[in-house]
């Protein structure tokens, strides 16, 4: 923990970051995200195995855009997304200074996108065990049964949006869920209203999610977003061979065609 | 009405749900399912669960669903057919287990949809509605009710508040013409009591900020850079106005196929980016700061200077909720002392 904020201390002092993106105490028993822009408040910094929100998503907003560095925690996911979010262009490595975590919580020093590849490739993915548990009984169902799954398990939804806001892949200015002209996904949350909008989102970040599970953990009626994601992207690597948030340069699955890539669906 | 004082003993509570439900009404109480305890349709009290300082989502879809069917409509060669929403359909509601806060919410929310203009189908599933609340034993790190005129056993906004003695008795309090109505009509359940000091019988709720330092601070800090530090890790989704009891928004959408088409309330939230913008591509509150800052006045300037009363109730399910910890109470109490 010393050397993350010995880190962060210095790149704040030396000005070659403006913002350090990490974590703070939160209220009752929460930690929450935090900017740091002066090297004294870096004592507020902390982390620990609590600190599991996806922070890459804030590299995208406005304090991060204004600044002109930025450093940032990163845990496995977190650079995952990082990595991720140059393959599709909406960061530069210039800018950004990843201080490397481990799944362990040990700093991993700073990490430019070469070393982050590296660290993302050696870092184990976790999978909870009940995570894997409902992933198995899922695949045991026939595709009748999947969907009546689904149906079921989205019928909290009150599209609160938490799911997409939390997520750093969802990153458009402008949703699908918020084009009316035609409108594509019914905005009322009702059953084919729900099944709509998390089929589409799931089918707009196939080969893209890390898996960071920031979904589900966002999601006030607990619907496992994570696990739909989770079996796409088993999906997308089986298929075609492709695992997001491994390269920082553009290797999308589903937006790229390679002489290699099945075309069994042609019949 | 004067408030009647009696005593209700838990056997006599499971017996007045199951005569609730038997004439008719739908018991709607604190669920337990998979972990995640929200309002649920009940047979008995066995399902309820008694421990739960607040169910995740507020009591208000009783009365404002998250998606309801306003009107049908048709589409002819020169006219189009109205179908209203039949609302002496609607069912007898009695909320029960609900909190002093989730009774207070009801205040506000109704204020919402019935100045000025009324709204007949919010009014119509109101007036179905009862409330028979129970005063909190416990609360947790993110309950401010007594920041907020409310209490752990507060009345307002009850028609009966039950406040347990011991294990096996209540203290009830009959507090309007509809809590009287059920009384009425369970007369052999209830036993006659004095007025009881229910104080050493409910949780202690510290007060972190006044009504009165809220809204002087609030006079001067529209363009404050307080909000921007507030709303910096503020992600910009729903969920803290969706679980709130007070929260009224919503947003008209209609449905086609073919001629035939249904309208639909669904809930909105100053949140979202989309809630302003405009036709012409301009948004008045264009960063999520300035949205957090409608959120704030809304609920805390607005509302009272409009109806009299706070737009929140201190429940704290938009903090429980929050997935970036923005704590209303925390930003509060910063305002005050700021």
């Amino acid at each position: 923990m010393e050397e993350i904020k010995k880190i962060a201390r210095e790149l704040l002092a030396e000005n070659k970051v403006q913002v350090v993106l990490g974590f703070e105490k939160g209220t009752a028993n929460k930690v929450r995200p935090a900017f740091f822009t002066k090297a004294e408040d870096i004592d507020k910094l902390i982390y620990n195995e609590a600190c599991i929100h996806n922070i890459a998503l804030y590299l995208k907003k406005d304090t991060c855009q204004h600044a002109k560095g930025v450093a940032i925690t990163a845990t496995p996911n977190v650079v995952r997304s990082i990595l991720q979010l140059s393959a599709e262009n909406q960061i530069t490595e210039e800018k950004i200074h990843i201080i490397g975590i481990t799944h362990e919580g040990k700093c991993a020093g700073i990490l430019d996108f070469k070393a982050a590849e590296e660290f993302s490739k050696t870092q184990p993915k976790g999978l909870k065990p009940e995570d894997k548990a409902l992933i198995e009984k899922i695949q045991a169902m026939s595709l009748e049964e999947r969907f009546d799954y689904w149906v079921e398990a989205f019928s909290p939804c009150i599209k609160c949006y938490a799911c997409r806001a939390s997520c750093p892949m969802c990153y458009c200015g402008k949703c699908n869920v918020e084009t009316n002209n035609p409108q594509w996904i019914p905005v009322a949350s009702h059953k084919y209203g729900n099944v709509e909008w998390h089929m589409m989102r799931a089918m707009h970040l196939a080969g893209r999610c890390i898996n960071c599970g920031e979904c589900n953990r966002s999601c006030p009626v607990d619907i496992p977003l994570n696990i739909l994601s989770y079996m796409l992207s088993d999906f997308v690597l089986d298929e075609f061979d492709s695992e997001a948030g491994l390269n920082s340069v553009f290797t999308s699955a589903l937006s790229a065609y390679t002489v290699v890539d099945k075309e069994n669906f042609i019949k | 009405m004067e408030i009647i004082n009696k005593i209700l003993d838990k056997s006599s509570l499971t017996v007045l749900v199951e005569k609730l439900n038997a004439s008719g009404k739908e018991v709607y109480a604190p669920v337990n399912k998979k972990g995640i305890t929200e309002f649920e349709k009940v047979a008995n009290l066995q399902e309820m669960d008694f421990d739960c300082i607040a169910t995740k989502q507020s009591a208000k879809s009783l009365v404002f669903p998250k998606v309801e069917k306003l009107m049908n409509f048709e589409k002819t060669f020169d006219d189009v057919i109205v179908k209203n929403v039949d609302i002496t359909a609607f069912p007898e509601v009695i909320a029960f287990g609900t909190r002093p806060c989730d009774a207070a919410g009801f205040i506000p929310l109704d204020a919402i949809f019935t100045t000025d203009n009324v709204d007949e189908i919010f009014k119509a599933r109101m007036d179905k509605l009862t409330i028979i609340s129970i005063s909190c034993k416990k609360a947790d790190d993110f309950c401010f009710c007594t920041s907020v005129n409310g209490g752990p056993g507060n009345t307002s906004g009850s028609d009966i508040l039950l406040t347990e003695m011991s294990p096996n008795e209540y203290y009830a309090e009959i507090i309007t013409e509809k809590g009287k109505s059920i009384l009425d009509a369970n007369a052999a359940l209830f036993k006659d009591s004095a007025v009881v000091d229910k104080t050493p019988l409910v949780a202690k709720i510290e007060q972190q900020f006044t009504e009165e330092v809220i809204n002087e601070k609030l006079k001067t800090l529209f363009e404050s850079d307080i909000w921007d530090t507030q709303a910096m890790r503020c992600v910009g989704c729903g969920a803290c106005a969706f679980v709130c009891p007070a929260c009224g928004c919503f947003d008209i959408q209609d449905e086609t196929k073919g001629k035939d088409g249904v309208r639909h309330r669904c809930w909105d939230s100053c949140g979202f980016k989309l809630f302003t913008l405009h036709t012409s591509g301009h948004n008045p509150r264009e960063k999520q700061a300035q949205r957090w800052r409608q959120r704030i006045y809304h609920k805390f300037s607005y509302q009272p200077e409009q109806q009299k009363q706070f737009g929140c109730v201190g429940c704290g399910r938009c903090s429980r909720a929050c997935p970036s910890d923005m704590n209303i109470a925390e930003h509060l109490t910063q305002i005050a002392k700021g």
